[in-house]
């Protein structure tokens, strides 16, 4: 388990430093750094997403596919990996990473990324983005996705295939 | 936007999209659709309206999504079907029975000009479909 990070002290001359004081300031923040807050998913969805006609960015799966984690005010490294595919050679799908509720790339109409697929073949779909500007608190990480009016955007997620993958760490 | 969740045995999403979008206009917003956990072949759909969508509109939702029947196609799908069918027939039909030109010999030059053509047309095709 990492320890928890604690904001660095700035030493006065002459303070006198105990033990507690070391092991939160060296110890504990160095064990942190190791190993930051993370966490990551491989979901095994029993079998594959999909959206039909969804014109408006929504969650992949607001429960399995979410990480919930409590930050310090650093820049978070998100990613999101996965093998897609639409159904047609001119049926794009479009993807983004949303912060509490708020897509990062919201002022872009097709998102963080446009994947470009057909129905003959599983693309990769991998998107990772640095969130900065997080106040210290707990925050909740998101994959969205949406497509075009009538076109099917299908994403893998099985043990008998292949996974999506949602991780998220902070730097 | 407002979600519903339904649970189907099987799922046409070309059929259920064309169905839904017709009967629900500017207030349907696509759906979601995954496994569900329980059952082979039965899936967990989630559909999106607006905000503006009415009683009535929940009323239609829920009848179309309760008569949905996977195997009814869009007109679209069986058009499809059908010309894959007479593909499949053609296929069948004239499978190894390979054009020769050399019974056109009695035939116009162009129509000779023709047949030579066809056939190579013919066994390009073929390589293409590695037969």
């Amino acid at each position: 388990m990492p320890a928890n990070w604690t904001t660095p002290v700035t030493w006065n001359v002459d303070q006198l430093v105990t033990n507690d004081d070391l092991n939160e300031q060296v110890r504990d923040n160095l064990e942190y750094l190791l190993s930051p807050n993370h966490d990551r998913i491989l979901r095994d969805n029993s079998g594959d997403y999909a959206i039909t006609g969804v014109t408006a960015f929504q969650d992949i799966d607001s429960t399995n596919l979410s990480i919930t984690m409590e930050t310090h005010g650093g820049p978070v490294l998100v990613h999101f990996m996965g093998s897609g595919h639409s159904n047609g050679t001119n049926n794009p799908g479009y993807f983004d990473i949303a912060v509490d509720g708020t897509r990062v790339g919201a002022a872009f109409t097709f998102g963080l990324l446009t994947l470009g697929c057909d129905a003959a073949a599983w693309m990769p779909v991998s998107l990772v983005v640095l969130v900065t500007g997080l106040a210290a608190g707990n925050h909740t990480f998101r994959p969205q996705w949406r497509s075009d009016v009538s076109d099917t955007l299908t994403l893998r997620a099985s043990s008998s295939n292949s996974a999506a993958t949602f991780e998220v760490i902070e730097l | 936007m407002i979600q519903r969740t339904y649970t189907l045995t099987g799922i046409n999403r070309a059929a259920l999209d064309h169905q839904l979008a017709q009967a629900l206009g500017a207030v349907y917003g696509g759906f979601a659709d995954r496994a569900a956990s329980d059952a082979v072949n039965t899936v967990n759909v989630t559909v999106s309206l607006s905000n503006a969508a009415t009683k009535a509109d929940y009323d239609t939702l829920d009848a179309l999504m309760a008569a949905h029947d996977p195997q009814q196609l869009t007109p679209e799908q069986q058009a499809e079907k059908e010309q894959q069918q007479k593909l499949t027939a053609a296929r069948r039909d004239f499978k190894g029975v390979d054009l020769n030109p050399a019974e056109f010999t009695d035939e116009t030059a162009q129509v000779q000009v023709l047949a030579r053509k066809v056939a190579w047309l013919e066994q390009e095709i073929a390589g293409l479909r590695g037969e």
